[in-house]
């Protein structure tokens, strides 16, 4: 069964489009629909993954929803990003989900603690690791290969770069490192 | 009630709905607390529950290929 990170890795169509991750993950058959909302917050959050089953009438099949809240307040680059890291989300296993009060409140705890303080759960430590995900299938591989070379040549500038991908430079740069193409392969 | 609390409830307390989970997408290197994190996520479940969704994730921009990109610079 091919990963998401195999399937986009080879595109070298920029941007990737956000209807083509969910048409993905949909096709997985993980989750029922994905819907997305744009909010207004007041603090540091800048996106939200609610899964849920759905028990209104007139359902039977308790369908299950995946419901994304990305900041109005962020970049148009930073809301892809987020919309895309949380779609991912969908596909994480049952192990690294939050589907109780208790589990709920400690991934809360684990997620505001400063990093090495303690170890941390499972579902925070997906919760961290998944937006480096989601620039893998942002910035897919293959257009990287072609990229990367020129940028180090510095013939094309990472802000050339970012605004193609239509990401945050500050991230994209991190796909633009040696060490990135590692991680990348790793996830396939 | 905290924050936590509202939260929660937005969470599990709505008869219609089995809660599955959550995660959350905070902005790197700024300080927050757990209540402000639950303030902001209950107000984004409390605006997701009074707006539709939108379920195309249409954007409106044009892709190329790569290549494009490079030779046009």
């Amino acid at each position: 069964m091919t990963s998401i990170y195999t399937h986009f890795a080879k595109q070298t169509l920029l941007p990737v489009k956000l209807s083509d991750i969910q048409a993905f993950v949909l096709g997985k058959g993980a989750v029922t629909r994905i819907e997305r909302y744009g909010c207004h917050t007041k603090n540091a959050l800048m996106g939200l993954f609610h899964k849920y089953y759905d028990l209104a009438p007139p359902y039977q099949e308790r369908p299950l929803i995946v419901r994304i809240g990305y900041s109005l307040n962020a970049s148009e680059g930073a809301q892809r990003l987020v919309q895309a890291k949380e779609m991912l989300h969908a596909l994480d296993p049952f192990e690294a989900t939050s589907p109780t009060k208790d589990s709920v409140a400690q991934l809360i705890d684990d997620l505001l603690l400063e990093a090495a303080e303690r170890e941390i759960g499972l579902p925070a430590q997906v919760d961290h690791l998944t937006f480096l995900n989601a620039l893998c299938v942002l910035m897919p591989m293959a257009a990287l290969d072609e990229i990367r070379p020129l940028y180090k040549a510095g013939k094309i500038s990472l802000d050339q770069i970012a605004k193609e991908a239509r990401l945050p430079p500050t991230f994209v740069k991190v796909t633009l490192t040696d060490e990135w193409r590692a991680y990348a392969e790793k996830l396939r | 009630m905290t924050s936590q609390d509202r939260l929660m409830a937005a969470l599990f307390d709505n008869p219609q709905r089995e809660h599955a989970d959550i995660k959350f997408f905070v902005m790197g290197g700024m300080d927050l607390t757990a209540e402000q994190l639950c303030e902001d996520a209950a107000e984004m479940l409390e605006q997701m529950d009074n707006s539709e969704g939108d379920t195309t994730f249409t954007e409106t921009f044009a892709q190329r290929d790569v290549k494009e990109f490079i030779a046009s610079i």
